[in-house]
């Protein structure tokens, strides 16, 4: 049985509908990667899937709990949040909270760990995020690529069995993208179910295990990412990939070449080297 | 003659500084209290459209705004014996309605007043919040109230303690007028001087430098406290 199953959610603003039937099962420990023009609904469907959005009709299975979409109750909410977390594309610190304090927040409020314990914790997070020597700096004195550094160990802290990404690197200069997607291709290595709305091909061909390409609230292509991403079958996945590859400059991903400038750290290899799931 | 009597001045401050300064303190800090309590409901009430409340949070705002706090006080001062004793009469409740000191007239008619406009300051400072973060809050599992506490007021209390200092320090000069109930703060002490010798100008002149003073030493707290509060703010 698959770990999240995503039956027929669909999704309004208002008269608009934003999300008109989208289906999608992800496996334990698969990265799925989510692509598609802006207002295609990308991060109103991950935000529907922890009841940031109100979804208006679906059918959710997360691990192993049957959600009627249309009708979360409460404890639906806390199932899912407690066994899910989320990296925002505007980083979303407390700005109020050193970084330490930001990854020990939900660890003493939520999962009730006790300080000191909940400091190693957090310590041992950002020391993996490559934050620690920068763990009692506030928000505001962080970089961009910092900030969502420690927000990754915000939400790894938390164990969660599923991470969502919405557009992880797009508020970063262009030099800071690579340290983030180091980051998140080591969570990956590491086994961790993701979904990731990015637009970052070169990473998408490193780490996932499936493509959706997303447009007017319905997937249109979904499958491997040498099928989707090199051999699309529909025209607006092609028309969509020839467009971010001339505003990237770059080619989609050839071998040995150092993507710029979005990715300056981000070498492509000759091989993937997350190994497949 | 002098225009003032500089001696008769340092003689009566003690009076006025002694007796008149804890009430203006105490009627002050009170109402504020109460004041930033009401403010945070009806903010929430606001913010979060609650029906009903939010529409008298709305009436009670506006009117508390819109009439001069010295009708508030004589209203209440008149009014809410009046309406004790009604009390009294129909349900036999034994409330003691000349035992009731005029002080704790001030204390509601202040807090009400004071709420009136914390709950706007109150409102905006929380709406400054960047929702962002209430948001990473729900997916860490925080529940509504536990993100109020931790996320939303602690950095709201940061954007409107200068707009709270101002209102404190307005409030403490607006209990001045609580010598029309009668209530013995600075002004009602000066008064009672100036009527028994006569020498109006020398008992309001302390006064004024006494609330002058006040205020100096509340503005140089409320900035130490503003550094406080902003340190997160500050690059390093
Ligand atoms: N808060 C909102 N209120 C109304 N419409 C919204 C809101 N957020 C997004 N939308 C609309 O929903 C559609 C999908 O948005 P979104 O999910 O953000 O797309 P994407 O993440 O793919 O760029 C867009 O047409 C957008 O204008
Ligand atoms: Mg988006």
């Amino acid at each position: 049985m698959p770990f999240m199953d995503i039956k027929g959610l669909r999704m309004s603003y208002g008269s608009n509908e934003v999300l008109k039937g989208v289906d999608l099962s992800v496996e334990k420990g698969q990265r799925v990667i989510i692509m598609g023009p802006s207002g295609s609904g990308k991060s109103t469907f991950l935000r529907c899937l922890n009841h940031l959005e109100k979804s208006s009709h679906g059918e959710m299975v997360f691990d192993g709990r049957t959600i009627n979409m249309g009708k979360w109750t409460k404890s639906d909410i806390r199932f899912v949040r407690a066994d899910s977390a989320m990296v925002f594309q505007n980083y979303n610190l407390f700005a109020h909270r050193t970084a330490l304090e930001n990854v020990m927040e939900g660890l003493v409020q939520v999962k009730k760990i006790k300080a000191d314990e909940a400091r190693k914790t957090a310590e041992y997070y950002l020391d993996k995020v490559g934050m620690l020597e920068r763990n009692d700096y506030y928000p505001s004195a962080l970089s961009g690529g910092q900030q969502q550094r420690a927000a990754i160990a915000r939400a790894l802290a938390m164990n969660p069995k599923v991470v969502f990404f919405d557009e992880p690197t797009s508020a970063l200069d262009p030099e800071l993208v690579g340290e983030v997607l180091n980051v998140m291709k080591q969570v990956a290595e590491e086994g961790m179910t993701m979904l990731v709305v990015t637009h970052e091909v070169s990473f998408a061909r490193d780490v996932a295990d499936v493509v959706v390409f997303m447009d007017g609230g319905v997937v249109v292509e979904i499958g491997p990412p040498e099928q989707v991403l090199d051999n699309p079958q529909h025209e607006r996945t092609q028309k969509f990939l020839n467009m971010i590859s001339q505003d990237h400059g770059i080619g989609l991903g050839e071998e040995g070449k150092t993507v710029q400038p979005n990715a300056q750290s981000y070498t492509i290899k000759a091989k993937r080297t997350v190994p497949r799931k | 003659m002098d225009i003032l009597d500089l001696q008769f001045m340092i003689d009566c401050v003690p009076q006025i500084f002694i007796q008149g300064v804890p009430i203006a303190l105490k009627i002050g800090l009170v109402s504020f209290f109460f004041g930033l309590l009401i403010g945070l409901v009806n903010a929430l009430f606001k913010i979060y459209k609650v029906p009903v409340m939010s529409q008298l949070a709305t009436v009670y705002i506006s009117f508390f705004r819109g009439t001069p706090l010295m009708v508030q006080i004589l209203i209440f001062y008149y009014g809410i014996p009046i309406i004790l004793r009604a009390v009294n009469a129909k349900y036999g409740t034994g409330i003691d309605v000349s035992g009731v000191p005029a002080i704790d007239y001030m204390y509601i008619v202040y807090s009400l007043n004071i709420g009136s406009y914390l709950s706007e300051s109150t409102r905006s400072a929380i709406l400054s919040v960047p929702h962002g973060q209430v948001e990473a809050g729900y997916t860490l599992g925080m529940s509504t109230p536990k993100i109020l506490r931790r996320i939303i007021i602690p950095q709201a209390l940061t954007v409107a303690l200068p707009n709270y200092g101002n209102t404190f320090i307005g409030l403490l000069k607006d209990t001045s007028l609580a010598f029309i109930a009668s209530v013995p703060e600075i002004i009602g002490q000066a008064k009672i001087i100036a009527g028994r010798t006569s020498m109006f100008f020398e008992s309001y002149i302390v006064a004024a430098l006494i609330y002058w003073l006040l205020c100096i030493i509340l503005e140089q707290v409320l900035r130490i406290l503003e550094k406080r509060a902003r340190r997160h703010e500050r690059r390093a």
